[in-house]
């Protein structure tokens, strides 16, 4: 019901807008995130933003929601990317469920290049999700990738290490995603919607699935008395 | 030896002293054999624009098959003529003999006066070194009184051939209009090529560029009719000052695609010296492979070829060790887990299952921390170091032992691996490294992050 409604929005939109919109189901990212987000889950083809200590897992989320479509998963990071935070590993993307099949991976020289493969990669038909680790982007550069997703269809995320800036971005929605401590395996995330284009900002508590990347609302913490086990208590549980 | 050489009788054998006493000013260099060879090579390549089968011959020669490519330049003598009139605007000096077999047209141009051989008996005068036998068998033939090839045509051939060996009888056969065996061009001459030569060089990039879509657009045209993609291409761009500029592409699927192809040669275009001009443009498909005609209502076609144009134009760019696709390698240890190849190679088939809960993101090299465990082969209660931080939950650990029957790792240790959350939430991949009792101490490492 959500899906045709969404479809028949976005028809609309198609209508209003430009001729050569695409019209596409949004990513849908479950009951804990999707109301936060006009048209019921991230846009797409779109451009959006992730920012913060945790955004890789909230980044592999979406891109597990978005992979529904069939096409290529680009990761294109710059050479000083893979020596700080190290490449997207194909063990872990399996484990959750992810085809590394599907991974196309791009290491740029440098940032610039980085930028150049990430809108050549959008501009692509063959590319169904497309993530960029890039510390800066100008309105510019981002309106650019916007228009490079309108034309091949995918989605954009453009995952930003390093501190959060109050720099505009033409990126249709804007996270900054922390990670919580947890009690259990399954991660536990804060994320914060600090700017998304025709809704409000909104914070929520998710605990992401740790075999299917699923996001579900997190239950609100226990009383701090029942504090994280130690280490050896976990070893134990853990055996 | 150039003319200028041969007016003052200077030539190979001369003594130092002789050669300054008859030319004082002459500047003296010593031979730099690998240096001429490859010259040779390269000047040979210049030669494609005559024949597409050109070979080094010797260490000062070169040989063309100029079978069935006479006619382009108005016939036999119209190719010498234009073969000479190129090397003398190069600069260089050449005498070009052309004849049936490779033997005679190279007694013809190096014991005789060059151009076109008249007929087999005009080799007769030519002494027996013509025949290019081993010294041993030509000083024999020396001795004998047989000193011109006219002399051993004379003799009966079997009687030769008992007496000096196969080889020589074997050579006379060839003079008679025996078969020589083939000889192995430099480059592969391709069944599509197109090419494109003008009058006035060409020196602007836009003007290279109109032509390689040119170039593109016949090759592809070609390649249609014979139900051919392109894997290899090989653009030559021949200067005027005699270098050859070679740009070779490949595809990461077959591809007749004219604006693609040319798409992937325009960002080589970019940064290349065109010198004082290019005058002749050869554009090869060196790999092809059968690609039959395609329906683009396809959409599984569609989208792979729309991700091997996508890989295509990223590896032409970046290169092809940048565009990586991972495969599945049979290890145990992480670091050897993946290996990344160039996308454009079909990855090999492999298996991903079986895999326990890894991290999502393997770091390079591993980050060396300081480890404070309860018990020594406990899990961390704090890491301190570049990563830093109480540990809040830990599990493990998991043994990852050395792959002891490779070299490189003769000498490692055994690793314990925790996965770690820490307090401000952040989860790593840990290890230690070695076990507590041994000379050593054990090294804390961080390999990977769970977030």
């Amino acid at each position: 019901m959500h899906d045709r409604l969404a479809v028949l929005r976005a028809r609309i939109r198609a209508l209003e807008g430009r001729p050569g919109d695409r019209v596409l189901p949004p990513v849908r990212l479950g009951p804990a995130v999707d109301p936060l987000l006009p048209g019921d889950g991230l846009c797409r083809p779109a451009l959006h933003e992730l920012a913060g200590p945790a955004a890789t897992l909230f980044a592999l989320a979406i891109a597990k929601a978005a992979l529904d479509r069939p096409g290529l998963f680009v990761w294109c990071l710059d050479e000083a990317g893979a020596h700080a935070r190290g490449l997207p590993w194909p063990p872990g993307l399996a484990a959750r469920g992810l085809d590394p099949s599907r991974l196309l991976l791009v290491r740029a020289p440098d940032a610039r290049a980085t930028a150049w493969a990430m809108e050549e990669a959008l501009s692509s038909p063959a590319a169904a999700v497309v993530v960029g680790e890039l510390a800066r982007a100008d309105l510019g550069l981002g309106r650019r990738l916007q228009l490079a997703s309108e034309r091949g269809g995918g989605l954009g995320l453009l995952l930003r290490p390093g501190p959060r800036d109050g720099e505009p971005s033409a990126a249709r929605s804007r996270w900054w995603v922390t990670p919580l401590p947890s009690t259990d395996r399954s991660s536990r995330l804060r994320l914060e919607l600090w700017r998304v284009k025709g809704g409000a900002e909104a914070v929520v508590e998710v605990v992401v699935d740790e075999r299917t990347l699923a996001l579900a609302a997190a239950p609100p913490l226990a009383d701090p008395a029942a504090r994280p086990p130690r280490p050896a208590d976990r070893l134990a549980a853990a055996g | 030896m150039n003319a200028a050489a041969e007016a003052l009788r200077l030539g190979p054998g001369l003594l130092l002293t002789d050669a300054r006493a008859a030319c004082p000013t002459l500047l003296i260099r010593p031979a730099e054999p690998e240096a001429d060879a490859r010259a040779l090579e390269s000047l040979a390549l210049w030669c494609t624009r005559w024949s597409p089968k050109v070979a080094v011959d010797g260490p000062d020669g070169l040989v063309l098959d100029v079978l069935g490519c006479a006619h382009l330049w108005g016939g036999e003598e119209g190719l010498l003529a234009a073969v000479a009139e190129a090397f003398a605007k190069l600069g260089l000096e050449q005498r070009a003999a052309l004849g049936d077999r490779r033997l005679a047209a190279r007694a013809w141009a190096r014991f005789g006066p060059g151009g076109i051989l008249p007929d087999r008996r005009a080799l007769d005068p030519f002494p027996v070194e013509a025949l290019e036998l081993d010294g041993e068998t030509s000083a024999s033939l020396r001795r004998l009184g047989l000193r011109t090839i006219g002399d051993l045509r004379r003799l009966p051939r079997a009687a030769l051939a008992r007496r000096f060996g196969l080889a020589l009888a074997l050579r006379l056969a060839v003079l008679d209009g025996a078969e020589e065996p083939p000889f192995v061009p430099l480059v592969e001459p391709t069944r599509f090529s197109a090419r494109i030569a003008w009058a006035e060089p060409i020196a602007t990039h836009a003007g290279i560029e109109a032509v390689c879509s040119r170039l593109a657009r016949d090759l592809c045209r070609m390649l249609e009719r014979a139900g051919q993609g392109a894997r290899r291409l090989v653009l030559g761009l021949h200067r005027v000052d005699g270098v050859v500029a070679r740009l070779e592409i490949r595809t990461a699927r077959p591809s007749r695609d004219p604006a693609h192809l040319f798409r992937l040669f325009r960002h080589r275009l970019d940064g290349l010296e065109l010198g004082f001009g290019v005058e002749l443009a050869i554009l090869e498909a060196v790999e092809t492979v059968e690609l039959p005609a395609e329906q683009p209502e396809l959409t599984v076609a569609v989208d792979a070829r729309a991700a091997a144009v996508l890989i295509d134009r990223l590896s032409a760019r970046l290169g092809a060790e940048r565009v990586l696709r991972p495969e599945p390698v049979a290890s145990h240890v992480p670091e050897r887990r993946v290996r990344w190849c160039p996308a454009g190679v079909e990855p090999r088939a492999g298996s991903w299952a079986g895999s326990p809960l890894r991290p999502l993101r393997l770091l390079e090299r591993p980050l060396p921390v300081r480890a404070l465990a309860l018990v020594p082969d406990g899990p961390p209660l704090k890491l301190d170091g570049p990563i830093a931080g109480r540990v809040i939950a830990a599990s493990g650990p998991e043994r990852i032992l050395p792959e002891w029957w490779r070299a490189m790792d003769a000498a490692a240790r055994p690793r314990d691996f925790f996965r770690v959350r820490l307090e401000d939430g952040r989860e790593l991949w840990c290890a230690r490294e070695g076990l507590w009792g041994e000379p050593d101490p054990p090294v804390w490492r961080v390999l990977g992050s769970f977030s």
